[in-house]
């Protein structure tokens, strides 16, 4: 089922123009990034790398709550939902397939855009050394390592974005109200993260957070030992669980 | 003996009750059709039976046992009214994974005999929806089953291809397998063993084809 799944994303035109777009304007992004650097020299990548995720990070969220929007929406309003349910896989089985695939799609759709950002970069600018407080430092094999963990540990809150989309969609039914109301969701939670008493609940604060870090750390700044940060991870974690158990919860009780 | 057993099965849309302490059975070998004006709830009571829509009240029991899902899907091979694949998926895709989803063999020699090679590499919107059909049908009649479930399996068929389903029909009946069949039309009730009359939600009558209820039915609603 989840092989078929894959078979049919990567069949429809549509969708992988749609997968497509992120990773070329995180591509086209990062090429002008690199190109209207001030310096003289060859800029430091990863100071580079840090601004452009900031800025392809809302883009992300948004393109993976509309993935989530359309996994059952589509099948909805195709009405091929119901001749999935007549087969030999139970409700939970369909629905678990879904999810796992949308996490494939989270990584790979991350991880592309991701990549692209790097390739656009790599001639234009510097990862070899990193300019800090005036002294050129050899940048060390560690700081690839915490990209890399920065980019892994940014999948989950894209990821929560997605399934709120996937559990919306079960919700509503309809294409275009779950996907206008997912965005409206995803950016209610934007606006509530700024505020300090109920921030640290929300998911979108804990990828800023991370994003912070990851830009502190890049330029040198001494970032002091944050526990909230794997206190923000369990939080993520937990809305993942409770998005995909409230999926399960309804689509086995509910009418198609 | 029967095999499927419906009993006082009840829904209710919004307060709109659509189908009311419906009682019926379909035995072993045997050809049983439900006919009913459109929206009279033929296609509600196959959902329910498919498990895509929850009952209100009411038993369903295949073989004494309570049906459990998706386990009776071995035994039992529905086609839903408008069967719907993949838009944007070939014919021939959606073969391959329908059958697999639906434990069906697959056999190109059925998609030859319902003329359905030449389309397999057409998407599924692109063909007429008597090919779709057939597509269906070429699942769904053909997998291995005790019993099919089929929601007015003629509309959109060509006199050729109808044919040959009744054929199927009939052949998986001298196999001792059950077919139920959903119809609004006097032309194909003549194959069931048994009909059944379902009005506003509610089963009017159940008996032989040739019961004169079967005639004033048709007779009282011949626009239909």
């Amino acid at each position: 089922m989840l092989k078929f799944e894959i078979i049919k994303f990567f069949k429809d035109k549509k969708f992988i123009m749609f997968f497509m777009i992120i990773p070329i304007f995180s591509f086209l992004l990062g090429f002008l990034l690199y190109t209207i650097s001030p310096s003289n020299d060859k800029p430091s990548g990863f100071l580079l790398l840090s601004n452009s995720l900031n800025f392809i990070y809302p883009f992300l969220c948004i393109f993976k709550s509309l993935f989530g929007s359309l996994t059952f929406s589509s099948e909805y309003e195709g009405q091929t939902l119901k001749m999935l349910l007549i087969g030999k896989f139970s409700r939970t089985k369909i629905l678990i397939n879904k999810i796992v695939f949308l996490f494939i799609l989270t990584f790979l759709l991350t991880f592309i855009s991701f990549l692209f950002n790097i390739f656009s970069g790599i001639s234009l600018s510097n990862f070899k050394s990193i300019e800090i407080q005036g002294y050129v430092l050899k940048t060390s094999f560690s700081l690839w390592i915490l990209t890399f963990l920065t980019f892994f540990l940014l999948i989950f809150p894209i990821y929560s974005f997605s399934l709120m989309g996937l559990f919306l969609s079960l919700i509503i039914k309809r294409l275009f109200p779950t996907v206008l109301i997912t965005l409206i969701f995803y950016f209610l939670l934007t606006i509530l993260s700024v505020f300090p008493k109920i921030q640290n609940f929300l998911f979108p604060y804990y990828s800023n957070t991370l994003l912070d870090y990851f830009s502190k750390i890049v330029k040198g700044i001494d970032v002091p030992y944050f526990p909230f940060l794997y206190f923000f991870i369990l939080v993520n974690f937990l809305y993942i669980f409770i998005f995909i158990f409230s999926s399960i919860f309804l689509f086995k009780r509910m009418d198609l | 003996m029967n095999l499927l057993k419906i009993e006082n099965v009840s829904k209710s849309f919004k307060n709109k009750k659509v189908l009311e302490d419906i009682s019926f059975e379909i035995n072993e070998n045997e050809i049983f059709g439900l006919i009913g004006k459109n929206a009279s709830g033929k296609s509600t009571i196959i959902n329910i039976i498919a498990g895509i829509l929850k009952k209100d009240k009411g038993k369903i029991t295949f073989k004494g046992k309570e049906i459990l899902y998706p386990d009776i899907f071995s035994y039992i091979s529905i086609c839903p009214e408008n069967p719907f694949f993949y838009n944007h998926l070939s014919l021939y895709d959606n073969y391959k994974f329908f059958s697999n989803i639906y434990e069906n063999k697959e056999n190109y020699e059925i998609l030859e005999m319902l003329k359905l090679k030449d389309f397999l590499k057409n998407k599924f919107k692109e063909v007429s929806k008597g090919t779709k059909q057939k597509l269906a049908l070429s699942i769904f009649l053909w997998k291995d089953a005790l019993l099919y479930i089929l929601d007015e399996p003629f509309e959109n068929l060509d006199p050729e291809t109808r044919n040959l389903i009744f054929e199927r029909i009939k052949e998986l009946k001298n196999k001792n397998k059950s077919v139920f069949i959903t119809t609004h039309r006097k032309e194909d009730i003549f194959i069931c063993d048994r009909v059944g009359i379902l009005e506003n939600g509610k089963i009017k009558f159940i008996g032989s084809k040739n019961e004169e209820e079967i005639n004033k039915f048709f007779n009282g609603n011949a626009q239909i």
